[in-house]
C-alpha cells in the first residue's frame, strides 16, 4: 500500500475516526504510518481541531482550500482525495474541475476566490505574503477567525502533502473525471517580506498558569514562541499542536533529539523560514551545537562535519521538502542502505511534515522571531533552497507524457486528445502574437499540423505544452513577417523597457473588478492588449494569461529570462495605462476619500 | 533617497521580489512618501489581477469542437496525400 510496512490496527482504530468523519473515508496515507501510532495520534489531534470544528470556515470551504493547495503542491494523491471529499459534500464536478484548473473561473463567491488566492500564495510563495494580502481578505469581510483557520488548513494540507510524498501511499480513488492539474493564476507576488510583518490576526492574552500548552512550551523551550501566541483565538488547536510536539518531536526511541532538530533546521531553511531557523538554532545551541555549526547545517549540511548517516538523512529531508514531486521509493531505499530502519525513516517523514505545518503557520501569521536570527533569508537564497521547485509549475512531470508517447507511435486519437487539450491555449498565444482573432484561428491549424508532422522529433526536454507553444510562436512570427509593415518581436522598436514612465497616476478603486461585469472587464483587457506592441503583448499572454513560468515563456519565445522579465514589467505598466481610465476613483469620491 | 525615475528603473525586479535587501528598503522608503509611485504599484497589482481573471481571448466551448474537427480533418488530409 506504500513504501512502509503496515500494522493491523483493526477497523475501529479510534484515530481513524477523525479522518473518516472529515473525508468520508480513511486515506491510505494514515494507514501507512501505523508502525508509529503516536504519530498518527498527533496528526489526528491537529486534524480534529482544524477540520472538524466549524468556527470560521465551512467544511466545503476547508476542502476547497485544501484542494487548491494540493494542486499547488502537485500532489495527485491529495487532489484525488479532496476532490472525492468535496464531491461527497455535494459540490458538482464542474466546480471542482474549475478549482483544479483555475479557481478564478469556478462558480464560487468572490470572497471564496480571495481565500483561495491567499492560501495558494501561502502554499507557494509564503515569504512574499504581506499585510496587504490580509487586508485584501478583510476587504471581502473575512474575519480574523476565518483567516486564522485558512492559515491552519493550508498548514495542515502541506503537512498531508509532505506525508504522501514521503510515504508513497496508493491513491484512495482513481477519479478519471479530474482534469490535468493546471497552472492556476497566482496572486500578485509583490515584495519579499520574509514572514515577519504580523501578527496578522487578533490574539487573546493567555497565561501559562491557566493554559497548560503554554506551560508546556515554557518548560520545553524556555519561552512561549510567538507562533503559538498568534493562534490564541484557537486554544483547541494550540493544545493539539503541543501534543504533536510531545508525541512527534520529543521521543527518542528512533531518531535522536538532535537528529530531529537537524531535520527541522534544514527543512525550515529550505522553506526560507528565518523565524523557524532561528528557533531551531537556539534549540541546538542548548544541546551544545554552536551557532556557527547550526548556521553551516542550515546553509550546506555537507560542509558541517556531520556523520555520513546524518548527511544522508538530511539529503533525504532536503529533497522531500524542496522537490517532493521527484521523491520516490529509491530515496527511501537509499536511506535504508545508510542504516536507517523503517521506523527511523517514517519518523523523519513525519517530523518534516510537521515542520511544514509550523513553517506555514508562521509565514501565514507573520510572527516576529523570538530569537534574534543569525541569518535572515532573502529571495537571493531561493536558488540554494530550491524552494520553488516543489511547485508544479517547475517540477511537475509532463501531464501529457502518456498521450505524447501514443501519438508518437501513430495513435491519431491520442493526438486529437492533445489538440483538444491545448487548442484554447494555442489560440490565446496566437492572438497574443498576431493580434487578430481570425488570423489566430488560421494560424492555429498551421501550428497543430506542424506539431503533428514533427511530433516524432519531440524529445521531451521540455513539456509538450511548451514545445507546442514554441511552434505556435514561430508560426505567429512568420505571419507577422509576411505582413506589411512588419511588426517585430525582436529588440528593435518600442524603446527600452527601462525608459518607460507612467502617465496615469490617479488612485484606482479599492475593488476595481467590482465596477464592471466580467464581460466588460474582458473587453477592456482584450482591447488594451491588442493595442500593445506584439513583443509586449505575447509576453503578457504567456505569463499572465497562460501562467507560464518565466523560464517556460523564455523557452517558448526563444528569448532570455532577463528579456522576458523586462518586457513583462513594461507590458503590465503599458496595459495599466490603458485600463486606468476605467478603474480610477472618480474625482468627487477621491476628494471625499481624502476628506475634502 | 531614491527618485521616482530610479524607482521605476527597478520596479520590475522589486515586483518579483528580486532586489537586494538594501535596495528594497530604499524602495519602501520611497513608497512611504511618494503617492505617485504608490499608485503605480497598487494599480499594477490590480491590473495583473484583472488580466489574470479576465479569461481574455478564451475560445468558448462550442467554438472549440469545430476547430478541433477542422484541424483533424486537415491532418487526415495530409496523411492521405
Amino acid at each position: 500500500m506504500s513504501y512502509f510496512r503496515e500494522v493491523n490496527v483493526g477497523g475501529t482504530y479510534p484515530q481513524f475516526g477523525t479522518f473518516q468523519a472529515f473525508f468520508g473515508f480513511v486515506p491510505n496515507v494514515f494507514s501507512a504510518q501505523t508502525l508509529l501510532p503516536r504519530v498518527v495520534e498527533a496528526e489526528a489531534g491537529i486534524a480534529r481541531a482544524v477540520l472538524l470544528e466549524d468556527r470560521g470556515l465551512s467544511r466545503i470551504q476547508k476542502g476547497s482550500i485544501s484542494l487548491t493547495v494540493s494542486v499547488a503542491y502537485g500532489s495527485e494523491y491529495w487532489v484525488a482525495g479532496y476532490y472525492q471529499m468535496l464531491r461527497s459534500q455535494g459540490v458538482p464536478d464542474s466546480t471542482l474541475n474549475e478549482i483544479v484548473v483555475n479557481h478564478h473561473r469556478a462558480d464560487l463567491p468572490i470572497s471564496d476566490k480571495a481565500l483561495l488566492d491567499f492560501t495558494r500564495k501561502l502554499a507557494t510563495r509564503a515569504p512574499w505574503l504581506s499585510g496587504g494580502d490580509i487586508a485584501e481578505l478583510r476587504r471581502h469581510q473575512i474575519n480574523d477567525e476565518s483567516i486564522l483557520e485558512a492559515v491552519m488548513v493550508t498548514g495542515l494540507t502541506s503537512l498531508f502533502c509532505t506525508l504522501s510524498a514521503g510515504l508513497g501511499p496508493f491513491c484512495d480513488f482513481e477519479l478519471k473525471a479530474i482534469p490535468p492539474v493546471g497552472k492556476m493564476p497566482t496572486a500578485a507576488v509583490g515584495a519579499y517580506v520574509g514572514g515577519t510583518g504580523g501578527p496578522y490576526v487578533l490574539t487573546v492574552e493567555r497565561s501559562p498558569d491557566s493554559f497548560p500548552p503554554f506551560a508546556f512550551f515554557l518548560n520545553r523551550f524556555g519561552f512561549i514562541p510567538n507562533v503559538f501566541r498568534a493562534q490564541t483565538l484557537r486554544p483547541d488547536v494550540i493544545e493539539a499542536e503541543a501534543a504533536a510536539v510531545r508525541e512527534v518531536l520529543q521521543p527518542e526511541d528512533f531518531l535522536s533529539r538532535s537528529q530531529k532538530e537537524y531535520i527541522l533546521l534544514v527543512s525550515s531553511a529550505a522553506n526560507l523560514n528565518t523565524y523557524c531557523v532561528a528557533a531551531h538554532c537556539e534549540m541546538l545551541r542548548r544541546m551544545g551545537v554552536t551557532a556557527d555549526e547550526s548556521d553551516q547545517i542550515a546553509l550546506d549540511h555537507h560542509q558541517a562535519g556531520l556523520s555520513e548517516g546524518d548527511m544522508a538523512l538530511l539529503d533525504f529531508i532536503l529533497k522531500l521538502t524542496s522537490r517532493p514531486a521527484e521523491f520516490s521509493r529509491d530515496d527511501v531505499d537509499r536511506l535504508r542502505r545508510s542504516g536507517f530502519t523503517e521506523e527511523h525513516i517514517l519518523e523523519a517523514v513525519a517530523v518534516t511534515a510537521l515542520n511544514s505545518f509550523f513553517n506555514t503557520l508562521q509565514m501565514g501569521l507573520g510572527t516576529t522571531p523570538d530569537i534574534i536570527p543569525k541569518r535572515v533569508f532573502g529571495p537571493e537564497d531561493e536558488h540554494r533552497a530550491a524552494a520553488g521547485e516543489h511547485l508544479p509549475e517547475r517540477a511537475q512531470e509532463d501531464p501529457d507524457a502518456e498521450l505524447v508517447a501514443k501519438a508518437q507511435s501513430g495513435d491519431l486519437d491520442a493526438f486529437e486528445e492533445l489538440v483538444t487539450r491545448h487548442s484554447r491555449r494555442v489560440f490565446r498565444a496566437l492572438v497574443g502574437i498576431v493580434g487578430d482573432v481570425e488570423e489566430a484561428r488560421d494560424a492555429m491549424q498551421d501550428t497543430f499540423l506542424k506539431a503533428f508532422q514533427h511530433i516524432g522529433t519531440f524529445q521531451r526536454r521540455s513539456k509538450f505544452s511548451t514545445w507546442l507553444l514554441t511552434i505556435a510562436n514561430n508560426t505567429g512570427l512568420q505571419r507577422l513577417r509576411d505582413r506589411e509593415p512588419v511588426e517585430s518581436l525582436d529588440n528593435a522598436g518600442g524603446g527600452t523597457e527601462a525608459d518607460f514612465f507612467p502617465r496615469q497616476v490617479r488612485t484606482w478603486a479599492d475593488n476595481p473588478e467590482q465596477l464592471y461585469s466580467a464581460a466588460e472587464r474582458r473587453r477592456f483587457v482584450e482591447q488594451g492588449m491588442l493595442r500593445l506592441p506584439a513583443k509586449y503583448r505575447v509576453v503578457l499572454v504567456l505569463r499572465d494569461i497562460e501562467q507560464l513560468s518565466t523560464e517556460e515563456a523564455a523557452t517558448a519565445l526563444g528569448l532570455g529570462v532577463a528579456a522576458i522579465k523586462s518586457r513583462l514589467c513594461r507590458a503590465r505598466l503599458m496595459l495599466r495605462e490603458t485600463l486606468a481610465p476605467h478603474f480610477i476613483v472618480s474625482s468627487q469620491s477621491e476628494l471625499t476619500r481624502i476628506g475634502l | 533617497m531614491i527618485t521616482c525615475k530610479e524607482f521605476m528603473a527597478v520596479f520590475g525586479d522589486y515586483w518579483e521580489g528580486e532586489v537586494a535587501a538594501d535596495v528594497r528598503r530604499q524602495m519602501e522608503g520611497h513608497l512611504s512618501h511618494c503617492r505617485t509611485c504608490h499608485v503605480v504599484l497598487d494599480s499594477t497589482g490590480k491590473t495583473v489581477k484583472i488580466v489574470t481573471e479576465s479569461g481574455s481571448f478564451d475560445l468558448p466551448d462550442e467554438a472549440t469542437k469545430p476547430i478541433v474537427a477542422q484541424i483533424m480533418a486537415r491532418i487526415r488530409q495530409h496523411l492521405a496525400s
